[in-house]
């Protein structure tokens, strides 16, 4: 297909596809709704202050300044080496593309129709690389497209921000493809303030031996929607998705995981885990496939809710289609409030309601955490969590969002480093 | 210590206790038994607070004063211990995290963790307890024996004033009951704590020294005495008092 055709189509696509067939969304469509975007306007100043607080905040919790920043759909700084820029109207950008050259997901269609940025990630070696995705007045969406070589070990996190702005919109689609014995693990924290909307898709293809781990935290936004498609395509490799949903205030969540055995050997899992309070709800559906030839293969999912009072909504769909015989699967899927006796027994020890509350969903909800690798990163999504479990907003701290120069400084060395011009940018 | 007076306890609208009267004073040592479905367990509950029982009347007095209505956590602060016959498992809650917060929260202070440590290791090794148990969460897969002595090993960290300890000796072996009674003598007296020990047979009673017996039937005390009346119970049975 020529590039011109395809980019057409994706925009016709975005325009004319019904966003969802399902019933369920007939409950989402109030709040949210995709659309062109609203405005191109990166260099809105305030949001780039408040960019510029995140960007200092990240840089406390990880160590350093993120290596790459994107505000409103704009890359504005890019300190990796290994990250670059191609413009989503190029040949280039549309033959890096191997996964997502089909629209039949919307989102997907909208993110290839009105891209402003594509980054091209390629590593060799051990490489970590901080993203801070900033949403504020537009509703670009940026693509990340990810190639790992032979041998590489490379652990991308991804750091959902918005702040300032009302109804901020932020669109993230993932593509990772790993060469032989590499390894990705993708961490996504999702800390948007409460009127953000955030849409974000992963599609991931494993090499021989290799493996693809995603770890999501969701744990902000008004309404988030992930799509996960991961495939364990070589022999011998592996890929597994945790999605752990945090719902305080009537959010809502549509989290989608599909799994794929194609190979041999091969190994998927998926761990969904929700606590809701304030009327939040969830639908997090799993599905595993376990193609013809996939012998010795193994796949999991393990959904579990659990739900602080009953104006919150839990739905945990698993899912399976096994067309191998010599292989082991396993599913289930349960919800539940939180067990009365449960509660008592903490107390009887002299630990508050509230902290029995507390102490029963962290636990819950930290098993799953503790699957990530990065320490720095597990770390924060611990704290991120105790923070929106105890009700404190999750905003940055106030000595955070100063006015100071210190961001354009940042982005001039990217800049520096890239060989690029300051005209455009912030 | 304890004093309950005339206590009515209903639960989903059926009459559990029905006029129960117990007086536990500081440092005596207390035994119930009674056959099943007598109202063991609720009595222990209702003292805890368990909001799942409805108290209807009579009171519940911790050193002159009624803690009817206390919320479960400030009734353990006063120095009530209950040791659950059937504990609960509680996935991801740690089980040193769990009774760290819970010394932490009863004596209000923030405790030094070495010393901490060294405790839970003393007294998890007078009860023979299995080192990987500690390393796991809160009662998850903890064989019943396990649990048992998971039990025992908070009250001994705890140090409450009155201990009440429901069916130690179910789901424990000879040896393990023996370990476990030892160690229930052991902590009791060091710290001058009262007991209030619940249990359908005498097996670990043949390791304790019960001063005060009572027999619960139907939901109130039938019968009072002392070390004799086990005994009679054990050649009689709960008949008797089943009739009356």
């Amino acid at each position: 297909m020529e590039y011109a055709k395809f980019l057409n189509e994706a925009r016709e696509n975005a325009t004319a596809l019904p966003y969802e067939k399902m019933e369920l969304y007939k409950r989402y469509t109030k709040r949210f709704a995709i659309e062109m975007p609203r405005s191109d306007s990166h260099e809105n100043i305030k949001d780039a202050e408040y960019a510029e607080g995140a960007v200092k905040y990240l840089s406390q919790i990880m160590g350093g300044a993120p290596d790459v920043i994107l505000l409103n759909g704009h890359l504005i700084g890019n300190t990796s080496g290994i990250v670059d820029e191609v413009d989503p109207a190029s040949e280039a950008s549309f033959s890096d593309r191997k996964l997502y050259k089909n629209d039949e997901d919307k989102f997907a269609a909208f993110a290839n129709g009105f891209s402003k940025t594509v980054l091209r990630i390629r590593v060799d070696g051990h490489r970590r690389v901080n993203v801070l995705i900033y949403g504020g007045d537009t509703a670009l969406p940026v693509q990340v497209l990810v190639n790992a070589a032979e041998g590489s070990d490379l652990t991308l996190n991804e750091f959902y921000f918005s702040e300032g702005t009302g109804a901020a919109i932020i669109g993230v689609l993932n593509e990772i493809n790993t060469e032989s014995n590499s390894r990705v693990e993708l961490n996504s924290i999702h800390c948007e303030k409460e009127e953000a909307n955030a849409f974000a898709m992963v599609k991931g293809v494993s090499g021989r031996g290799s493996s693809i781990s995603l770890n999501t935290i969701y744990a902000g936004g008004s309404f988030i929607r992930q799509r996960n498609m991961l495939d364990a395509q070589g022999l011998g490799s592996g890929v597994e998705a945790n999605d752990i949903v945090l719902g305080v205030k009537g959010q809502a969540f549509d989290i989608f995981t599909h799994l794929i055995n194609s190979n041999e050997d091969t190994r998927a899992q998926s761990a969904m885990k929700a606590v809701l309070m304030g009327g939040s709800m969830a639908y997090m559906k799993s599905m595993a496939k376990m193609k013809h030839g996939a012998k010795r293969s193994k796949s999991a999912i393990v959904e579990r809710g659990l739900l602080y009072d009953k104006a919150s909504h839990i739905d945990l769909i698993p899912d399976m289609s096994i067309d191998e015989s010599d292989v082991k699967a396993m599913h289930s899927s349960s919800s539940s409030p939180i067990s009365k006796d449960d509660l008592f027994y903490l107390c009887t020890r002299g630990i508050t309601e509230d902290d029995a509350k507390l102490s029963i969903a962290l636990g819950f909800i930290l098993e799953t955490v503790a699957r990530i690798n990065d320490n720095n990163v597990k770390t924060f999504a611990a704290n991120l969590i105790r923070d929106r479990l105890v009700g404190a907003n999750f905003s940055l701290p106030d000595n955070m969002n100063s006015k100071d120069v210190w961001m354009t400084d940042i982005n001039r060395k990217a800049h520096e480093v890239q060989g690029d011009s300051d005209d455009d940018r912030i | 210590m304890l004093e309950i007076k005339d206590l009515h306890v209903s639960a989903s609208d059926k009459m559990i206790l029905d006029g129960l009267d117990l007086v536990i004073k500081q440092g005596e040592f207390h035994v119930l038994m009674g056959p099943n479905g007598s109202g063991k367990t609720t009595l222990a509950k209702a003292i805890m607070g368990y909001p799942g029982l409805k108290i209807t009347k009579g009171d519940i007095l911790v050193d002159g004063k009624s803690i009817l209505g206390l919320p479960t956590d400030r009734i353990a602060k006063l120095g009530l211990f209950l040791q659950f016959q059937a504990p609960v498992e509680i996935d991801g809650v740690g089980f040193v995290n769990f009774l760290k917060s819970s010394l932490e929260s009863i004596n209000d202070k923030t405790l030094n963790t070495r010393e901490f440590m060294k405790d839970v290791k003393d007294y998890s090794t007078a009860l023979k307890m299995d080192k990987g148990v500690v390393g796991r969460s809160l009662n998850k897969g903890f064989s019943g024996g396990e649990k048992k002595k998971a039990e025992i090993l908070q009250m001994a960290l705890i140090n409450p004033k009155l201990a009440i300890l429901d069916e130690p000796d179910s789901g424990l072996d000879i040896d393990a009951i023996k370990v476990v009674a030892e160690n229930i003598n052991s902590i009791a007296k060091k710290n001058n704590q009262s007991l209030l020990v619940i249990t359908h047979y005498n097996r670990i009673l043949s390791y304790m020294k019960p001063e005060f017996v009572h027999v619960i039937s139907h939901g109130r005390i039938v019968k009072e005495g002392g070390l004799e009346l086990i005994e009679h119970l054990e050649k009689m049975g709960y008949e008797e008092f089943e009739k009356a």
